[in-house]
């Protein structure tokens, strides 16, 4: 499971993807409370037009009623307005009580639409359910009675049901005062035509709305979840798919990678091959003297030896063991390129002193090629741990080849720069020749290479230097970025500078 | 008694080889170049000269180009040897070959065999 969360993590762009998730489920739950609330204003609203519209009937059936039924009728000695009519012979209910007994069928009816006609002046027969009994009660008819033309009405939950309280007033009319003021058992007999009388409430019943209104808020959250599950299905497909594209991409640039560096390899061989061809040669030619030579006197040694020639024999014996010399020397030679790094009669000396003593040395052979010789060193001291004689060899060895490649030059001029930084110091050696060509700039240090017709010098010389200056922790290379002549720069470590 | 000169740049292979050759009765004069070389071809006249490829101040491929130019009526033979150097000895020798020459070496080479072939040679 964790490698799963890990591999997640590592999906490219999967904190925008997550992001853009998010606002979209967002979006969607925005979206659905939205829905949500204008679904409930519309509740609300075709519960409030419908209240409205029943307690309207309800007033107007009791005004008519009164003006049509009891007015007229109410002259008539046999009968009797009460709201007790049932009881008496010729009785015909009062307006209020018929309304009321109107809405009580209406209700009983259909479910749940309850009225309710209260003031706090109620009849006496009728002081339990006609006052004011609860805080909606209150607070309708204060605002009522401020504002007859007006309805109030709350959302609440009545009895445990959630309902709304609809109440508007009872107005006066004309044909309602004479009564209730002249009733015998009246609680009030100064009532004018336009006297807020009581509150008509209409109790609306939002059960089957409601209901509805669950079902489709039901249907409409699956519908979400299919929606943005499917959403997520898309998506966690196309991420896949991205995925493994991604990967597999990551494997061909893998492939043609290492494709690459098989190539660079096997380049890389086959230059060394190359170098180690010439090396070869170049030894192979070094070695092939001498043993030729050998093999010469040997066979002048031996018809020594058979004629008894002593004094000759000798002294073939030692030119022969001149000759293994002379191979021993070219293979230590050789093996002198690739020196181990180790200090070796090491002291530390001036690198001023060094150079100086290699100048003086070559200072003949300058003069004699007529060439103009430059030095600039600091002025401060500069201290390394060198091998005198052998760092002195390099700086001849270097200035004779700057000779060698000015031969044909009209105008000889080398230079020597001592140049320090702050951990090592720089000796370059530059000609006003013609330079060393880039293609073998990195193989005048190998053993045996040689530009000059074979014969004069052996190519060990370069080789020499770079062992040398090896061993004295240092670098020689050639500097690609003179481009006045060669100039080859060495540099070594500083000991100390004073 | 046959003349036979040798160009060599190598000191110890020229003492060797004169003293080997001066052994076996012939007259040995020796150069370092081609240069000298062919000034001792003029004033020697050598039956038989044995020269190096691989030398400075013009090499033995050169001298035997020049050898074979010359028009001469006793012509010295030719007998070319190598070590090899840039190349190796054999690609020098078959090289020199297209020209007039009459035995190659590759060094080392074996005396015996070498002796044998200038005996046959200035026979």
């Amino acid at each position: 499971m964790n490698n799963r969360f890990a591999q997640l993590r590592n999906i490219h762009g999967i904190k925008l993807i997550l992001s853009l998730v998010f606002i979209f489920i967002a979006g969607v739950f925005f979206l659905l409370g939205y829905v949500q609330t204008l679904q409930v204003k519309i509740v609300q609203t075709a519960a409030l037009e419908s209240a409205k519209l029943y307690s309207d009937a309800l007033r107007e059936f009791r005004t008519i009623y009164t003006s049509e039924v009891v007015e007229r009728i109410r002259s008539h000695p046999d009968i009797s307005v009460s709201h007790d009519y049932s009881q008496l012979k010729y009785a015909i209910p009062l307006p209020a009580t018929l309304s009321m007994k109107l809405g009580e069928h209406i209700g009983s009816h259909l479910k749940g639409a309850e009225t309710y006609l209260y003031s706090p002046f109620p009849f006496p027969w009728r002081t339990e359910e006609g006052g004011l009994k609860d805080d909606f009660q209150n607070d309708a008819w204060q605002f009522l009675r401020a504002n007859p033309e007006a309805y109030y009405f709350k959302f609440v939950t009545y009895k445990g049901r959630k309902v709304l309280r609809y109440a508007t007033s009872d107005i006066m009319r004309p044909g309602c005062v004479n009564c209730h003021n002249d009733h015998s058992q009246t609680p009030k007999s100064n009532w004018k035509v336009g006297d807020v009388r009581g509150v008509l409430e209409i109790i609306h019943p939002l059960e089957k709305v409601n209901e509805q209104n669950e079902e489709g808020k039901r249907g409409l959250i699956i519908l979400t979840v299919i929606l943005i599950l499917t959403v997520l299905l898309c998506l966690i497909i196309l991420v896949y798919k991205f995925q493994r594209n991604t990967r597999d991409l990551e494997n061909i640039v893998r492939d043609r990678t290492a494709q690459v560096k098989e190539t660079e390899k096997k380049l890389n061989t086959a230059k060394k091959m190359a170098a180690i061809g010439e090396i070869s040669s170049g030894i192979a030619h070094e070695i092939n003297q001498p043993l030729a030579a050998m093999k010469i006197t040997s066979t002048s040694l031996r018809k020594s030896i058979e004629a008894a020639k002593t004094t000759r024999a000798y002294e073939q014996l030692s030119r022969i063991e001149g000759q293994v010399e002379r191979i021993d020397t070219i293979i230590r030679q050789l093996n002198t390129h690739n020196a181990d790094i180790g200090s070796q009669a090491h002291e530390v000396v001036e690198i001023q002193e060094v150079v100086n003593a290699a100048v003086n040395q070559s200072k003949p052979a300058i003069e004699q090629n007529e060439c103009e010789l430059e030095v600039n060193m600091p002025n401060e001291s500069i201290l390394i741990m060198a091998d005198v004689l052998e760092l002195q060899r390099v700086v001849i060895n270097l200035i004779t080849n700057s000779l060698h490649a000015l031969e044909l030059n009209k105008n000889k001029k080398i230079c020597l720069n001592v140049i320090a930084h702050d951990n090592s110091v720089c000796i370059d050696i530059e000609d006003n020749g013609s330079g060393i060509p880039a293609e073998i700039q990195d193989k005048i240090f190998d053993p045996f290479y040689t530009t000059k017709e074979v014969g004069k010098g052996t190519g060990l010389g370069l080789s020499l230097c770079y062992g040398i200056i090896k061993k004295h922790e240092g670098t020689i290379k050639v500097d690609a970025s003179y481009k006045l002549g060669a100039r080859i720069s060495i540099t070594l470590p500083i000991h100390s500078k004073r | 008694m046959k003349k036979i000169l040798i160009i060599d740049d190598d000191v110890d292979l020229n003492i060797s080889l004169t003293e080997f050759l001066e052994d076996e009765g012939f007259q040995v004069f020796s150069a370092h170049n081609g240069k000298q070389g062919l000034k001792l071809v003029d004033s020697e006249q050598p039956d038989l000269v044995i020269t190096d490829i691989v030398m400075p101040d013009m090499d033995g491929t050169e001298v035997v180009i020049n050898l074979g130019g010359r028009d001469t009526e006793h012509p010295p033979k030719v007998i070319a040897m190598s070590g090899g150097g840039r190349i190796s000895g054999k690609d020098y020798l078959s090289f020199v070959k297209n020209f007039k020459v009459d035995c190659v070496f590759e060094k080392p080479f074996e005396v015996e065999e070498l002796l044998s072939s200038i005996k046959s040679l200035l026979a």
